[in-house]
């Protein structure tokens, strides 16, 4: 990391390849289609102001902090322009990658996008991306009881919307 | 309570064990909620070229430590405060709040939050910013303090100046400070800490010279602009795009 912030484009190259897969596929839960154009605006973001890293400070948490703060700005200007945005199911992936089992993906995603935003965050970083409920509330900057709240709250939804898929028409 | 939920509870209190794994793998709602590896995208064109833009804007732009735009506005900050006392002290040096011993603290203190509070805003994270927010009680308590009970601007007319010199004392501050916060994160606590410190410019300025020593005075023509600008310094942070949204 200190090497990427002295401006070392292999250094960047090799966080980049381990971490921008896995994060583009939380942002994909988080802001649908428009991933990909989070996950720019994230590593413009780091790239810009590798200034503010604090040497010693872990990565990966620093990372997912800058995508998150963009994924709520990408959330903010898109409800002011459409009112209907995200919020709504999503009528189609972002883009064909190939994924394992991708109808259980998609349904688990459209179920994730009818969540409010907080409990869609604090499930996808739970549930998909490995982080712990403590390290959850570090990264949003909320408490540790806020953070499971949202996600009992999240993963209840969740079940339902789960179970209503399955039943049939 | 159904197996579902007791399923959800631990899965919600990171506390699965054998029986909620085995209740899950066969119930169809629940076993897409069982934790497992995340599906990570195979390297794809689009993501080679955010790689790509990425590695543009790193050949293009240097590293800017955070340290030296918060010594810049610190001494912005402090040189506008310095100014603009200097330039009221041509008419009016002199107050007869100067009586009090506390003048000359209060001053250093109400410095401090000038520059050392400008440095804590702009701080990488979310915790050093929001100990400036700490100042909220604690500046009117120190205007209180210097204060020396004596009122003489009776008329609105003559407290407006107050008023006035706080607001345009600050207007180049936070402008400068609004515009480095764009490089950061949208944080409204941060943005109110900046209008704090660069407000307090004006508090500094007029600290020297204010002839008026009373409490209610300091209060509605000193302490009140103070922080409505720094109210104000929140809506106008969100009013600006952002260019990086590192906390």
């Amino acid at each position: 990391m200190e090497r990427f912030v002295q401006g070392d484009e292999q250094a960047f190259s090799e966080l980049f390849r381990r971490h921008a897969g896995r994060l583009q596929g939380a942002l994909r839960r988080m802001v649908g289609p428009a991933a990909d154009d989070v996950l720019q605006t994230t590593f413009l973001s780091i790239v810009r102001a590798r200034g503010r890293y604090e040497p010693g400070a872990a990565f990966r948490p620093w990372l997912y902090t800058v995508a998150i703060n963009a994924a709520r700005d990408h959330l903010r200007r898109h409800r002011r322009e459409e009112p209907h945005g995200h919020d709504q199911l999503p009528e189609t992936a972002a883009e064909p990658t190939p994924l394992p089992d991708p109808g259980l993906t998609r349904t688990v995603e459209a179920a994730l996008a009818q969540l409010p935003a907080s409990q869609r965050e604090a499930i996808v970083l739970h549930r998909f991306d490995g982080f712990s409920f403590r390290e959850i509330a570090e990264l949003l900057g909320v408490t540790e009881t806020a953070v499971k709240v949202r996600a009992h709250r999240g993963y209840e939804r969740l079940r339902v919307l789960l179970a209503a898929e399955k039943e049939p028409a | 309570m159904s197996e579902c939920d007791r399923f959800l509870e631990a899965l919600a209190s990171d506390s699965l064990g054998p029986e909620h794994q085995a209740h899950a793998e066969g119930c169809d709602a629940c076993r897409q909620l069982l934790p497992g590896d995340a599906p990570v995208a195979a390297p794809s064109l689009s993501l080679e070229a955010v790689r790509a833009r990425a590695l543009q804007e790193l050949r293009t732009t240097p590293a800017r430590p955070w340290t030296r735009d918060a010594a810049r506005i610190a001494l912005l900050q402090a040189g506008v405060a310095f100014g603009v006392a200097a330039m009221l002290g041509v008419k009016n040096w002199s107050s007869p709040m100067a009586e009090h011993m506390a003048l000359a603290v209060v001053g250093a203190m109400l410095l401090a939050v000038v520059s050392l509070g400008s440095v804590l805003a702009l701080a990488p994270g979310r915790r050093r910013p929001r100990l400036v927010l700490w100042l909220l009680p604690v500046v009117p308590v120190l205007l209180w303090l210097s204060g020396n009970g004596v009122h003489t601007a009776t008329t609105l007319r003559a407290a407006l100046p107050c008023l006035a010199t706080v607001v345009l004392t600050a207007a180049v501050p936070l402008a400068v400070g609004l515009a480095l916060l764009r490089g950061m994160a949208l944080d409204g606590a941060r943005a109110a800490a900046l209008g704090l410190s660069a407000a307090a410019t004006g508090l500094f300025a007029l600290h020297w010279h204010c002839t008026d020593g009373s409490m209610p005075h300091l209060m509605t023509f000193h302490a009140l602009p103070w922080l409505a600008l720094a109210m104000l310094a929140i809506p106008l942070r969100r009013s600006l795009p952002t260019a990086s949204h590192v906390p």
